[in-house]
């Protein structure tokens, strides 16, 4: 499990992570959001020891991960530009992976080569953005990392190698019990794939959770009335947002959708539907309750 | 719990060696040939055309030359492969990669850099011992000099990359990395000759041999202190021995290569990944290298701008130069006039200390111009004049001129019509310590009095004749006369004759009787005192050569009734003659 215990990060003046306190669960994918300087990289690079926390601790099981080398063998972290040794080749860093990650699996990465079509004998720096992500890629999956933390993950992958490495995760997650973190800023790429969130704003996790539990009992209805009744009139319901255009109501609520639609269905609507609001939207709602202004956080 | 120790875990370290190697194998092929290709194979050459030329004994010239050439090559490819590995310090995706490797920050530090220095040392190796061989088959002079050299170099090439790897680690940037590198190795060397120059100015009694600037500089620069022993080594006896270079160098090596290593130890351990693509990793090496361009301004700005007088303009420029170059290096370390109040602290604290520093050498330097050491201490002294042989003499004698020159320090400079001389005394004390000063005194009695005393002593008069007899029979005199000796610029003319061991004891006997009437004019004028100039030169070997020049003043009845004696004039006079009739048979 990865956990954070009263983490405090400083750049100079600026303070990264003010006494944050965390923990992510294993076999979680976990998507990690926030705005551009939020702090998103950073919190991979505290967990897989690149950075060292200036108080408090970050690592696997209480165990800090800077200067562990054991631990340091379990994670993968690929930033958001991926690095290789000058000049060299697919073929030459799977040879330095291997001789430095003890679980690299040789088959493994023979197998993911037919997966990323890939020459390995081209120099690295000759390929595209993507396929140097790709390639990277490849050799981090290739040491079967109980901890794989990716830094924009998707970047510069087109669709098909996004639904690939999806996949790959998931068989990760489900063979493994590999514990994922992706950093994003674009929460639409993680809704897909992550079963937990934790959102980073200002030096803070403002939340942390399962994406289910934050889904739960979330509904955004739409109804078209002839005669609009008054909102006190849903007083019975557990309203978060209330929007009126005209004839038309649209509201998100919290609570069993049967009931919610029985309980609409006694102002005879005209129009009646009731529709899973994307992870996007359940930040918003979920945060702007507790005074946040989620829209310009993630924006 | 975080590991609060250094650790470095040997299989992985061992991995990340075989890794960097191997990575670099087509730099260390092209490296192995390239030294090949001078060693053995224009040496080869060189000792073919020798052996044509009938020049073999000179082979052991090659040993020096190739030693040379390994010492520059192993110095310049440590940094170029400390440069290699350790390149990843300075970008974010690079660190990345590398600090987040299953290797601590021990083994990580220590496999790049063991394996910079094999890098280094394997086509030096394998050259050297093609050299052995050729050595040992040809058979022209032996291998032991050569292998002490190339254990020399491995040992300097160790040194300079330990060193330079502290730079390495503090440095955030490509950029200042070689800014704070040049920076504080060459302004060091600039800055002691600075002060070397403010204490020949204001310190009364300051040595300013090059021995004094070399120890000086070779203490606080590990990378001068290489060359050091490389040139001693090198340059000094042949074959090449561990004797020439003193023993205080081998301790200087152990001291800076043992305290580098561990001030990069630490420092890589507490190097914030962070810093990459920044200035520094760490504040200490900005403030240093500001610290040492303000010195540099504040003496180069005061010394333009006042003439080289240490004056009130003097003051005035060093200030406005030490502040004007500690803001000049904040805005390239900043990379814009971000920080000037650091900068003029830096500057402001820098002409501090220059002025401090002055007032401390000005007021007698904790006691340097009185001090005299104490006579228990006292192994051997010696004083030096021009006008006598370095002369080791009874300590006591030697105390009571030092005494009485530090007791007329105000009247030690010379008046305009004294013909100003300098005047050296050193003692070499107990536990190998040295102790010198030097003196420019004008003409001064009580000083003349002692020097005298000195110059007719009975040691010394004992000394110079034991001396003279080490020269040993069959070896050659000179004697120089003035054509008119009347004249003030009169020039000396002479000749060189061989004399016979018999010859050169009545001559040098003679001399001997009468040293003890010298006048004050043989101690420190000039040579016009003296009516005849005795030169005796030679030596058993190589490594013993001497040359004593004998004043013989116009009262040296002795002397000159011995050379009368001797018909050295005459002598002399003939072998002037062939001289001459040999220019005219080759012209």
């Amino acid at each position: 499990m990865i956990t954070a215990r009263n983490l405090t990060k400083r750049f100079g003046d600026r303070v990264a992570f003010d006494n944050v306190s965390f923990e992510m669960e294993e076999g979680a994918v976990c998507g990690l959001v926030g705005s551009n300087g939020s702090g998103k990289s950073t919190l991979l690079r505290l967990i897989s020891g690149v950075y060292r926390a200036d108080s408090g601790s970050i690592g696997i099981d209480g165990i800090e991960t800077f200067d562990h080398p054991m631990l340091k063998s379990k994670i993968a972290f690929l930033g958001d530009t991926p690095y290789f040794l000058p000049q060299s080749t697919l073929a030459e860093m799977s040879r330095f992976y291997s001789s430095l990650y003890p679980n690299f699996n040789a088959e493994t990465f023979r197998q993911l080569q037919s997966v990323f079509p890939l020459d390995a004998r081209k120099r690295l720096t000759a390929m595209s953005k993507g396929q140097q992500r790709q390639a990277a890629l490849m050799l981090l999956l290739a040491t079967e990392p109980q901890y794989l933390l990716m830094d924009e993950a998707f970047d510069g992958l087109d669709v098909v190698m996004r639904r690939v490495l999806a996949n790959l995760i998931m068989d990760g997650v489900e063979n493994r019990g590999m514990t994922t973190v992706i950093a994003s800023h674009n929460l639409r790429e993680l809704e897909d794939l992550c079963d937990h969130v934790a959102l980073i704003h200002d030096g803070k996790m403002l939340f942390n959770d399962e994406t289910e539990r934050l889904k739960g009992g979330l509904h955004k209805v739409q109804a078209a009335f002839r005669g609009v009744p008054e909102e006190s009139a849903f007083d019975g319901l557990n309203v978060l947002k209330c929007d009126r255009t005209g004839s038309l109501l649209q509201m998100v609520i919290r609570g069993d959708e049967e009931e919610i639609l029985e309980y609409f269905k006694r102002f005879d609507p005209v129009f009646l539907e009731s529709v899973a609001p994307s992870l996007e939207e359940m930040f918003v709602y979920e945060l702007e309750v507790t005074g946040y202004d989620v829209k310009n956080i993630l924006h | 719990m975080m590991s609060k120790t250094f650790s470095i875990k040997t299989r992985e370290t061992i991995k990340m060696i075989a890794v960097t190697l191997r990575k670099n194998i087509g730099l260390l092929a092209l490296l192995t040939i390239g030294l090949l290709l001078i060693s053995p194979g224009f040496m080869l050459r060189s000792i073919d055309e020798m052996g044509k030329n009938e020049l073999m004994n000179h082979v052991h010239e090659l040993d020096q030359v190739v030693l040379s050439i390994n010492a520059v090559v192993g110095g310049m490819m440590i940094f170029l492969f400390n440069f290699i590995h350790f390149s990843f310090l300075y970008t974010k995706r690079a660190g990345d990669v590398f600090f987040a490797l299953p290797l601590t920050r021990g083994s990580l530090l220590f496999s790049r850099a063991a394996a910079g220095f094999m890098l280094t040392m394997i086509p030096i190796t394998v050259s050297s011992a093609v050299m052995v061989v050729v050595h040992l088959v040809t058979g022209v002079s032996g291998v032991g000099g050569f292998l002490l050299g190339f254990l020399l170099i491995a040992a300097c090439v160790l040194l300079f990359g330990c060193f330079s790897l502290i730079f390495f680690t503090a440095a955030g940037s490509v950029f200042d990395l070689l800014v704070s590198f040049i920076g504080i190795n060459a302004g060091v060397l600039i800055l002691v000759l600075f002060y070397h120059l403010l204490c020949e100015n204001f310190l009364i009694g300051f040595t300013s041999s090059e021995n004094t600037m070399t120890a000086v500089m070779s203490r606080i620069s590990p990378i001068f202190l290489a060359g050091e022993i490389l040139v001693r080594f090198i340059s000094g006896a042949t074959p090449c021995t561990l004797s020439s270079v003193p023993i205080r160098c081998f301790i200087e090596w152990g001291v800076w290569t043992v305290g580098s290593i561990l001030l990069t130890a630490v420092l890589f351990k507490r190097r914030p990944t962070e810093a990459s693509g920044g200035s520094y990793a760490f504040r200490f090496m900005p403030i240093l290298c500001g610290l040492v361009a303000a010195n540099i301004g504040a003496f180069v700005v005061g010394m333009i701008f006042s003439q080289e007088e240490m004056d009130a303009p003097f003051w005035v420029f060093a200030v406005i130069g030490g502040l004007l170059f500690a803001v000049a290096y904040g805005a390239v370390t900043n990379r814009g006039f971000k920080m000037l109040k650091q900068s003029f602290v830096i500057g402001g604290i820098a002409v501090l200390f220059l002025a401090a520093t002055t007032v401390v050498v000005a007021s007698g330097g904790f006691g340097y111009e009185t001090r005299l050491p104490k006579q228990k201490d006292i192994v051997s002294a010696e004083v030096s004049l021009p006008g006598f042989e370095q002369a080791q003499v009874s300590p006591e004698a030697v105390l009571a001129l030092h005494g009485a020159v530090v007791e007329q320090l105000e009247d030690l400079t010379p008046a305009e019509e004294d013909v100003p001389i300098s005047l050296t005394i050193s003692y070499q004390l107990k536990g190998n310590r040295t102790m010198e000063r030097e003196y420019t005194v004008g003409q001064n009695s009580a000083i003349e009095q002692k020097l005298l005393a000195i110059y007719r002593s009975p040691e010394r008069i004992q000394q110079l004749k034991k001396e003279i007899d080490a020269v040993g029979a069959g070896e050659y005199v000179a004697l120089w006369q003035q054509y008119t000796p009347e004249e003030q610029d009169a020039e000396w003319f002479g000749e060189t004759v061989p004399l016979t061991n018999a010859e050169l004891r009545h001559l040098t006997d003679a001399y001997f009787k009468d040293l003890p009437h010298a006048t004050t004019d043989s101690l420190y004028r000039n040579d016009l005192c003296a009516e005849y100039l005795i030169e005796i030169h030679g030596g058993k070997n190589a490594d013993y050569y001497r040359d004593f020049l004998l004043r013989v003043e116009p009262g040296f009845a002795e002397t000159k009734a011995a050379l009368e004696a001797l018909n050295l004039p005459e002598r002399i006079a003939q072998q002037r003659a062939l001289g001459a009739e040999k220019e005219y048979i080759n012209e």
